[in-house]
């Protein structure tokens, strides 16, 4: 034990130079692109046929401080981040804590939704697929699995979106119906959400799913031809038995090492399904705020998603750790 | 003889009486003699009515009587097709940031005065009459006794003054005054005669007042409620910290910009809810990010009428649904769920889309009238720095061979749907500055002729058909085309292919929108393209980009507009002697009054520019669309496509009403 509380400390310790370089990176890349915030806002007015005003446009850059340089502005950020203010977001002139909070309820709510559909669907299939290995139905399993890995989400919720329009006169997309997208919580909006929320549950899971069934039936099957398993076929043990007990233990590994990452991708989401199905989500916000150079706003994400990164990766190990015995730490 | 030192007076005289040029082309207002506004606002026709659910209102006794609402002489709007019916809702998209010119295009043009519908005149709008003296140094407006925000509060002159002294003349908030505001770089004089009469008096004419007021920029005066404002002032609210405090703001400007600022994104104009406005609807949910729907509801007090008397809008709500993609608007558009609509959803590759979908969606096309000079036009850097290149894009023959060598038939057929003409960039046809020859001039499809011009320039073909430079090099170079274009992109598909076949490799670089603009400004782009501008008369004066080098839009020669103005980026690249004579008649032009005389001098530039072929076009056409439900009505079957006219505004939605069951 004391090797873990040793462990853990060096761990917790090295996280904080880790996030302070993330954040300098970050804020370096986040400038790169030519030009700031008013030139990038300026360019999209002017691309839609708007005229924009020079002199207004350099008294904002002065407003925003653009006109500083950049390790200036780092330093600011840094000193804000510090006192946990986050600053404000140019494109909404609103706190960006603020705005991130608000789609964050939604967005983790879709995330682990998604996370249990496919913790769901793929266990089962994945087992029966490892233990009944080509047989017709781990053919078709396999099969399904395989059109589910490849089609990358975004074209999934395309032909959904076009087959719902054409056949269903429905137009996918969005969270809510019109009546309900300002009203308070109830169950009736309940219903309404969970009703716009199979499309991209569907469509998130199912790639998932594929991945996790393929890694499953290929572990799970190489840890059933190990001499362990036979030898406690012939100790009398149920087939149910020891296949849940040590090998699915076994097999795990793999999934148990990468949950970690769920967890920066519960708050980023998925961005280019989120955006093509125009959810109120984390990704499209972070995706608009790096195009538009809205400095805080995607500075802000960027941290919190490594803070994230960071810690889902020590949860892993300690979950790890407590899965299999023959890891030791240290 | 242009010299250094006259350079800079001419540069000098240039900038400060710009502004003359727009007047007389856009209403003849130099013409001496007084003027007056057009139309004369009548008073209402009779009983008027007012919506149903007003109505409901005004016996609960929270809202006052019609009468009592509407200024004593309101502003009467014809029906475009009839006198509508109250009620329904009005559902359009939009995208979730930076899209605010949504609204102005739509819900949000109220100012002194206005565009008629057909962009040929300025009408009265806020103001209910004008007039102007001889020498436009005088400007007297006449507002409407009565008329009131969307709070009850009564719209006089004392919310002008506070725009003006308070908003206008404070440094902290205005750096710069707006330039259709001053004469000679100077504001005018603020004198305000009683709560419905105030005049601007200027020492030196202005020629482009009302033109300016016109504009979408131009709401500016009426946009700043002084009962409401006076709170964010420290001049006039001893007790700003307070607000300051709960609002987290660091000062009382940054305030200011959050909640009272209007431009650009993520100033307070679509975002405070609590700002009284004299817009038709008044917004209901705030544009920052914070809901999928944005609400507009009918403004009460709104000051405008019907023929019959009866008050506007017709239509009760407006509702922008905010969705993520341009792409993913599509099928709403497709399933009916748009009303009216084209702003992000009318792109070329939908049309015929939408064209095979009318039926079942319950919709039908309106026009916009484009009268953009071309769909794309291609910039070769005549001031770019390799000498070699540099040598061989001025070189007339050559460009002309290029021009030859384009199958523009073909591009139009293929990605303009066969709707578009093969032109030059020169202003279209049945305008004020037509010139036949400037538009046709090298537009056939004529590969012998290609070779024959290619050849005179002195690039002759090696073995391998390609040309070579005087470098001995083959000619090769790139052009770029920003992402935020992409049928500029497929346009250039095509010419990279005619130009090859005449032995001419370009690179067709699309990269994204900030290097773009980046490369432009450093001079460091080869070649590139884009759009047109308009053949409107004032926005050929005002905005001559692709006939003379007018500032960093002149992406074919921005280093020459340097030299002319004397920035310091400028100093090395000086310009031929065509590029000189076309500056001094431009300057001749800012100079004088005379409408006739600036018509004649821009068409000695436009004649310089024809002679020169400087850049080369396209086509132009066709015409744009945008999508209107059956069910619909009251919105005109064309309308000019522009933002100086901010389509569709002008066409006064406040009569547009949907069939009620």
């Amino acid at each position: 034990m004391k090797g873990m509380t040793s462990f853990l400390a060096r761990r917790l310790l090295w996280m904080i130079p880790t996030l302070w370089v993330v954040s300098i990176v970050s804020f370096f890349i986040i400038q790169l692109p030519p030009g700031d915030f008013v030139s990038a806002m300026a360019a999209q007015y002017e691309a839609s046929g708007e005229k924009v005003n020079q002199a207004a446009l350099d008294a904002l850059r002065t407003r925003y401080g653009l006109d500083q340089p950049v390790s200036v502005q780092y330093i600011k950020w840094m000193g804000g981040v510090l006192h946990s203010d986050f600053g404000y977001s140019f494109m909404y002139n609103r706190p960006v804590s603020q705005l991130i909070w608000e789609r964050l309820g939604l967005t983790v709510t879709i995330s682990i939704l998604t996370l249990l559909v496919t913790w769901v669907l793929a266990f089962p299939v994945g087992i029966y697929s490892a233990v009944r290995r080509y047989t017709p139905g781990d053919y078709l399993f396999t099969f399904l699995g395989f059109v589910g890995l490849s089609v990358p989400g975004f074209m999934i919720a395309l032909i959904l979106m076009w087959v719902s329009f054409r056949y269903f006169h429905v137009t996918l997309g969005g969270l809510f119906s019109e009546a309900f997208i300002d009203a308070p919580w109830s169950w009736a909006r309940i219903g309404d959400m969970l009703q716009h929320l199979w499309a991209p549950l569907v469509i998130l899971g199912t790639s998932g799913t594929a991945g996790m069934i393929r890694i499953l039936r290929a572990n799970l099957s190489d840890e059933l031809q190990k001499p362990y398993v036979v030898t406690a076929r012939s100790k009398g043990l149920s087939e149910t038995h020891l296949l849940l007990k040590y090998p699915l233990r076994a097999a795990l590994n793999p999934f148990v090492s990468t949950i970690g990452w769920s967890l920066p991708e519960m708050v980023s989401g998925e961005t280019i399904v989120a955006i093509v199905l125009s959810l109120p989500t984390c990704g499209p916000l972070l995706l608009q705020a790096l195009l538009a150079q809205d400095m805080y706003l995607a500075g802000a994400f960027i941290l919190l998603l490594s803070a994230l990164t960071v810690v889902g990766t020590l949860i892993s190990d300690l979950l790890l750790a407590w899965l299999d015995p023959r890891i030791q730490m240290g | 003889m242009i010299t250094m030192k006259n350079r800079k007076l001419l540069v000098r005289v240039s900038i400060v009486t710009f502004l003359l040029a727009l007047v007389a082309t856009v209403c003849g207002l130099l013409i001496p003699g007084k003027i007056t506004s057009p139309i004369a606002s009548a008073p209402p026709p009779g009983d008027g009515h007012e919506a149903p659910a007003l109505t409901v209102l005004v016996q609960a006794g929270q809202l006052p009587l019609l009468e009592e609402r509407l200024p004593d002489s309101p502003l009467v709007v014809t029906p475009v097709e009839s006198i509508g019916e109250y009620g329904g809702t009005w559902h359009m998209l939009i995208l979730p940031s930076a899209d605010d010119p949504s609204f102005i295009r739509s819900v949000g043009y109220e100012n002194l005065v206005r565009w008629s519908p057909d962009w040929q005149e300025i009408i009265p709008n806020i103001a209910g009459s004008y007039e102007v003296n001889s020498l436009s140094t005088e400007y007297t407006f006449h507002l409407r006794p009565g008329m009131k925000w969307s709070d009850g509060t009564p719209f006089t002159t004392r919310d002008i003054q506070f725009w003006f002294e308070d908003v206008i003349q404070n440094s902290e908030l205005t750096p710069t005054p707006p330039i259709w505001l001053t004469s000679i770089g100077k504001s005018p004089e603020l004198v305000v005669a009683d709560d419905y009469t105030f005049t601007f008096k200027y020492a030196q004419p202005n020629g482009i007042l009302l033109a300016g007021l016109a504009t979408p920029d131009g709401a500016d005066p009426n946009l700043y409620p002084y009962h409401w404002a006076k709170q964010f002032l420290p001049k006039y609210n001893p007790d700003i910290a307070t607000l300051l405090q709960e609002g987290g703001y660091h000062d009382w400007v940054e305030m200011w910009n959050a909640r009272v600022g209007t431009y650009m994104v993520g100033t307070g104009r679509w975002i405070d809810l609590s700002r009284p406005t004299l817009d038709a609807w008044v917004q209901k949910t705030p544009y920052d990010g914070s809901s999928s729907q944005i609400v507009f509801e009918r403004n009460p007090y709104y000051w405008k009428v019907d023929t019959q008397g009866d008050q506007l809008p017709y239509i009760d709500r407006v509702v922008f649904t905010v969705v993520s993609s341009t792409e993913a608007m599509v099928p709403k558009v497709l399933n009916g769920e748009v009303d009216m609509q084209y702003r992000s959803i009318n792109g070329t590759a939908n049309r015929a889309l939408y064209y095979d979908n009318q039926a079942q969606g319950g919709y039908h096309f309106f026009t916009l009238t484009s009268n953009s000079i071309n769909v794309m036009v291609i910039n070769l850097n005549l001031c770019i720095d390799d000498p070699v290149k540099r040598e061989i894009f001025n070189n007339i023959n050559f460009r002309i061979g290029l021009s030859y060598a384009i199958d523009r038939q073909e591009i139009i057929d293929t990605l303009l749907m066969g709707q578009g003409t093969p032109w030059q960039a020169a202003p279209l046809p049945a305008t004020t500055f037509y010139d036949e020859e400037m538009g046709t001039q090298y537009t056939e499809y004529d590969p012998v002729q290609a070779n024959r011009y290619l050849d005179l320039a002195g690039y002759l073909a090696d073995e391998q058909g390609r040309r070579i430079g005087p470098d001995g090099k083959p000619i090769a170079f790139t052009v770029e085309v920003p992402n935020s274009e992409p049928a500029l992109a497929d346009m250039l598909g095509f010419v990279q292919k005619n130009w090859h076949a005449v032995g001419i490799d370009i690179n067709v670089k699309v990269e994204e929108r900030s290097f773009f603009y980046a490369n432009k400004a450093a001079n460091l782009h080869e070649a590139n393209v884009w759009p047109g501008t308009s053949s409107y008369p004032a926005e050929v004066m005002l905005d001559p980009r692709y006939f003379l080098p007018f500032g960093p839009d002149s992406n074919w020669a921005a280093r020459w507009s340097d030299w002319v103005l004397g920035k310091s980026a400028g100093a090395k690249y000086t310009p031929p002697v065509p590029i000189i004579e076309e500056f001094g008649l431009y300057g001749l032009l800012m100079s004088t009054a005379d409408t006739a005389r600036q018509e004649f001098l821009m068409k000695q530039i436009l004649g310089i520019a024809r002679d020169n072929f400087w850049v080369i076009g396209i086509a132009y056409g066709p015409d744009g669309y945008g999508i209107v439900k059956n069910n619909f009505h009251n919105v005109p079957a064309s309308m000019p496509s522009a933002w100086l006219y901010p389509t569709f505004a002008p066409t006064n939605p406040e009569q547009y009403y949907i069939e009620q069951p």
